[in-house]
């Protein structure tokens, strides 16, 4: 299946932008959650740049880890919100967001157990099944580790994919900020995934805070994540990239001198290939 | 510590500082299990605040930075979000506030948070096509006193006690905050959407009432004939400004 190219994370503040002045963008990634309204404003320039883009869906309340039920109004509303934006994939996170009925609205990250592994990939099938599609799972930032885990993140995400047929967002600012707040090799985690599984990549910036990184995505890309993204593009080929800002939102023109920056990278990888 | 021991400690220490999760989560010299936590546990209520910023940005800006973020991480804590998406939560915001030492400012902040929740839920209302001001004009005369209407289900009222349209107004306009917060006689307002834009105005008694006997699927005949005025000629005038507004999405009978 060929990539996507090099799209954005669609917010906002650059709806009329996008429709206006046509950017060189591949493709948007949409946050399912904004559009699981009625209708509206928000619906109404999705469907406008749906018309012109194409587009992906991610989530952050699938709570796929969570000992908690699915919340199955959630999943008929991201099913019927699919139905209309047709998306060329669903993805969300490899976390839990709250139990007890409770949303945190933050990515909890997992311990890497095998009993954390039995319990998701059985609700991976459960949500691919009712979605009539496959997913894509992403790798949170985390700053905690448990003592509980038996495995690293990446065994874990490939444990996972050998147990269900789901696909893998890798976000490479994640596994960098990761890789610092617990003392891993980043380039075990790219090596460490199955290769066949990784359909996108998310990029972002973060806040160094000296020992530990927050991921905040509210800077521009750092040097040692463009360097972990072209190690990635060595490893996994052409996969479909896009920038993800989520605060500090500059001027598209900002965002789209990084996703070329991304393009040059990824051009220079495979030129190097060839 | 099984999965679901695990979740359970670990939002226990979000939302209430349990330490239990502690026992699981190692640090490292430059990164001590407490700052480890600390990360969500700190971040947690700063998310809500920012989100709730969105939902009610007029009351923010009334009450302050401040003193909306000190409301709002109590609303965190006390009444954590059960919603899979941020924009349903903070319903319960107007009546937090209600439980505030009783004064004008008290009712004049929850009214407003009230208003900002039903502006959002406008916002977001289903899309619906307007009845166009012809389309009663094909209707024979004989018809109209059994005709019914249907109203936009955009369609939101409240009954507001205080100054809180000036308030709010002034801040979605970033002009001057009026200069007190005033009880006053009450008043019916109502918020709908056409196409995109979100209205709103202020309601008699007369049309409240005639609104209320729309809803509950009265005839043109009934509702001429209960208005304070009893005149079909004064019926027919509010039906020509709820179709200007488009208030109405249906006629039928």
């Amino acid at each position: 299946m060929s990539s996507l190219g090099f799209g954005l994370g669609l917010r906002t503040e650059h709806y009329e932008a996008v429709l206006a002045e046509r950017p060189r963008i591949d493709w948007l990634e949409v946050l399912t959650e904004n559009y699981l309204v009625p209708g509206g404003k928000p619906l109404d320039y999705l469907h406008r740049i749906g018309e012109r883009y194409p587009l992906v869906m991610h989530g952050v309340s699938l709570s796929i880890g969570s000992t908690a039920p699915l919340d199955e109004r959630y999943l008929r509303e991201v099913k019927q919100l699919a139905t209309r934006v047709r998306p060329r994939w669903i993805s969300d996170h490899l976390c839990w967001t709250g139990v007890g009925g409770i949303n945190l609205h933050d990515l909890m990250p997992l311990p890497y157990t095998e009993e954390a592994l039995r319990h998701v990939a059985a609700r991976v099938r459960r949500v691919q099944d009712d979605l009539g599609q496959r997913i894509l799972l992403e790798n949170v930032s985390s700053y905690v580790a448990y003592s509980t885990s038996a495995m690293s993140e990446w065994e874990f995400l490939s444990a996972l994919c050998h147990e269900v047929d789901c696909d893998l967002l890798l976000d490479i600012n994640n596994i960098y900020v990761s890789s610092v707040n617990h003392g891993f090799d980043p380039h075990a985690f790219l090596a460490g995934v199955p290769r066949e599984r990784v359909r996108q990549f998310h990029l972002a910036g973060h806040r160094n805070c000296g020992s530990y990184i927050i991921d905040t995505h509210d800077e521009p890309i750092v040097q040692p994540v463009w360097d972990l993204y072209r190690a990635a593009v060595a490893r996994f080929g052409d996969v479909a990239t896009m920038i993800e800002r989520d605060a500090n939102i500059p001027p598209l023109g900002e965002l789209l001198a990084e996703l070329d920056q991304a393009r040059r990278i990824a051009g220079s990888v495979r030129a190097r290939a060839a | 510590m099984r999965l679901a021991e695990l979740q359970q400690a670990f939002q226990a220490h979000v939302l209430a500082g349990d330490r239990a999760i502690a026992g699981v989560v190692p640090g490292t010299p430059g990164f001590a299990t407490a700052t480890r936590l600390a990360v969500y546990a700190e971040g947690y209520p700063e998310r809500i605040v920012e989100a709730l910023s969105q939902t009610y940005p007029a009351l923010r800006s009334c009450l302050g930075e401040a003193r909306f973020g000190a409301l709002i991480r109590r609303l965190a804590y006390q009444l954590p979000s059960h919603e899979f998406s941020l924009r349903y939560y903070g319903r319960e915001l107007p009546d937090l506030i209600a439980t505030w030492r009783k004064s004008p400012s008290t009712l004049g902040a929850a009214e407003l948070a009230r208003w900002e929740w039903l502006v959002a839920e406008v916002f977001d209302a289903p899309d619906e096509a307007a009845l166009g001001e012809s389309a009663l004009a094909a209707i024979e005369p004989a018809r109209w006193p059994a005709l019914t209407f249907t109203l936009t289900s955009s369609l939101r009222r409240l009954h507001l006690k205080s100054n809180a349209i000036r308030w709010w107004a002034s801040a979605c306009a970033q002009a001057p905050k009026p200069s007190r917060w005033r009880v006053q006689r009450g008043a019916q307002w109502i918020a709908w959407r056409t196409g995109l834009t979100v209205r709103y105005r202020c309601v008699g008694s007369e049309e409240r009432a005639a609104l209320d006997a729309v809803a509950d699927g009265e005839t043109f005949g009934t509702i001429c004939a209960r208005m304070e005025s009893a005149s079909p000629a004064r019926a027919a005038l509010l039906l020509r400004r709820w179709l200007k507004d488009g208030l109405l999405t249906g006629v039928d009978g």
